[in-house]
């Protein structure tokens, strides 16, 4: 049912509770932030894997010759590809995961300026 | 450990308390096993990656293969493997290619490369970690035991006092140079006496010609200054255990080996300098009083001993201005002129000569340091910072030709 970021989210929260956070306003507030941020590292955690993934996918498939035969497993189906197809493929990939990195980075840099601001509004 | 040095004493305890040093070590030694887990993972793909290698190697060494094929989850029927030099190789995320077995060997050593860096990195990052655990846990054993972190003020205090104040410098270090005192005594005692006998051994040699011995003094110099580490020398082995106690064994070796080579009258005198300059070399920390009474008595010709205790380069700034010094470079100067004319002959002739007979022991860091240097071998410059004796205010004095510069 939960996925395993959320259930890490939750658990992250179930483990501040333990520790004695009460649940006013604002530190239920905290607690999101906390928990975000926390998704927020999975996410990228994975997509840093698999950007490295398809960079070397990339790098084996410069070094194929023009006939190889390339394939590509969609779901039980092996389906055979062609070099240059595949080639765009992978680079338009990894364009893309980069972009989500780079946006991922704003956003948790977002939810820690909103996390120190909330912070020091509690503080005082 | 001037009087009146201002300082304070801070117990490490109360910097770091050992309960919180304790804790980060563990939390560093949470990351270090979280991250050694991962290397074991990272090691288990090496070796299947090695052992793929293998049996790709192995398998178009026939046409076919015999085999059991899996079939479902739990049967197998006999079969073949055909077509043994084609493979379809994952290259990642979903993407397959067919190779033949050489380049699939290719692709899979240069995976196995990409892994092994990875090993290394992580390898190192757990050096650093377990690193860090080690010093939170020195530093909670030091907190216990309470150490104190001593501060005190630098005070320059001219002549006789720098010598204290200098010790103060190296405040944490004050304990350890009282305990050098002592064993440098005993070693100084040894030295000397063997000094004393491999003097009374040159002498019974007959005199070689001096260019000779200037000849094998340039070499030594030479050698000395190549940065000699010359363990071959009988000379330098027990020399070698009193060397351990002070700052510069390469300093050492250099006072040795000139004094082995000279065979001169001149030897006697240069002798005296070479043991001199050894003496202040070996005494290092040693007090000058101690130094001054054994230097004095055996040699014809004293340097000062701040001369000589310049083993310790951040020392010898405070020396050259102890305040013995005038007394010292006095009563040498005393010395040298009471001393037979023979003797200020062969001091003379020593200074024509002293700079080839010596192959450079005493050095000293010389405030003033460019009349002297010109004289030296270039080569002694490389292992001792100045030359000759110290006190730069006296410093006139000696290159008058009474001291032997060297």
């Amino acid at each position: 049912m939960l996925s395993a970021r959320s259930r890490k989210a939750c658990t992250i929260i179930l483990s501040l509770c333990a520790i004695g956070y009460r649940s006013s306003q604002v530190s239920r507030a905290l607690l999101y932030f906390i928990a975000d941020i926390a998704k927020n590292h999975q996410v990228r955690k994975q997509y840093t894997i698999q950007l490295g993934e398809n960079e070397l996918v990339l790098k084996e498939l410069e070094l194929l010759n023009e006939n190889s035969n390339v394939f590509k497993l969609i779901g039980p189906v092996l389906v055979k590809q062609d070099l240059a197809e595949a080639n765009a493929n992978v680079r338009k990939r990894i364009e893309y995961i980069s972009a989500e990195l780079k946006r991922l980075d704003g956003t948790l840099q977002d939810l820690e300026d909103k996390q120190n601001s909330k912070k020091e509004s509690v503080s005082c | 450990m001037g009087d009146g040095v201002k300082g304070t004493v801070t117990p490490l305890g109360s910097l770091f308390s050992p309960e919180e040093a304790r804790k980060a070590a563990q939390r560093v030694e949470g990351a270090v096993v979280q991250r050694s887990s991962e290397l074991r993972r990272l090691q288990g793909f090496v070796s299947e990656n090695s052992a793929l290698i293998s049996l790709v190697r192995s398998l178009p060494d026939e046409l076919s293969h015999e085999i059991m094929v899996p079939f479902g989850g739990v049967a197998f029927f006999p079969g073949r493997l055909i077509h043994t030099n084609e493979f379809l190789v994952l290259l990642g995320d979903g993407y397959y290619a067919e190779r033949t077995a050489k380049q699939t060997m290719d692709i899979l050593h240069r995976r196995g490369k990409a892994m092994e860096a990875q090993v290394e990195a992580l390898k190192a990052t757990m050096l650093d970690l377990e690193a860090e655990v080690k010093f939170f846990n020195s530093t909670a054993e030091e907190a216990i035991e309470g150490i104190v972190e001593i501060r005190e003020e630098y005070v320059e205090e001219p002549e006789k006092n720098s010598l204290s104040s200098d010790n103060s410098l190296h405040s944490c270090k004050t304990e350890n140079l009282q305990k050098l005192d002592e064993d440098e005594d005993e070693e100084y005692a040894r030295i000397m006496a063997r000094i004393e006998e491999l003097e009374r051994m040159e002498e019974l040699e007959n005199g070689n010609t001096s260019e000779d011995n200037t000849q094998e003094n340039e070499d030594t110099v030479v050698r000395d200054g190549d940065g000699g580490s010359k363990a071959g020398d009988e000379d330098e082995d027990e020399d070698i255990e009193a060397g351990h106690s002070f700052s510069t064994l390469d300093h050492k070796y250099e006072v040795i080996e000139p004094k082995q080579k000279l065979k001169d009258p001149l030897q006697k005198a240069s002798d005296q300098k070479v043991l001199s300059s050894f003496i202040s070399r070996q005494t290092g920390n040693i007090s000058k009083q101690q130094l001054k009474e054994e230097a004095f008595s055996n040699s014809r010709m004293q340097f000062p001993v701040e001369a000589h205790s310049f083993s310790n380069k951040e020392l010898s700034v405070g020396k050259e201005k102890t305040a013995s010094s005038p007394f010292d470079a006095q009563s040498s100067v005393s010395k040298i002129e009471d001393s037979p004319h023979e003797t200020t002959g062969q001091t003379l002739n020593i200074v024509s000569r002293g700079h080839k007979a010596f192959s450079g022991s005493i050095v000293e860091r010389d405030l003033d340091p460019q009349p002297v240097q010109s004289s030296k071998n270039t080569n002694l410059s490389q292992a001792f910072t100045g030359s000759i004796v110290e006190c730069d205010i006296k410093g006139e004095s000696w290159r008058n030709g009474k001291v032997v510069v060297m």
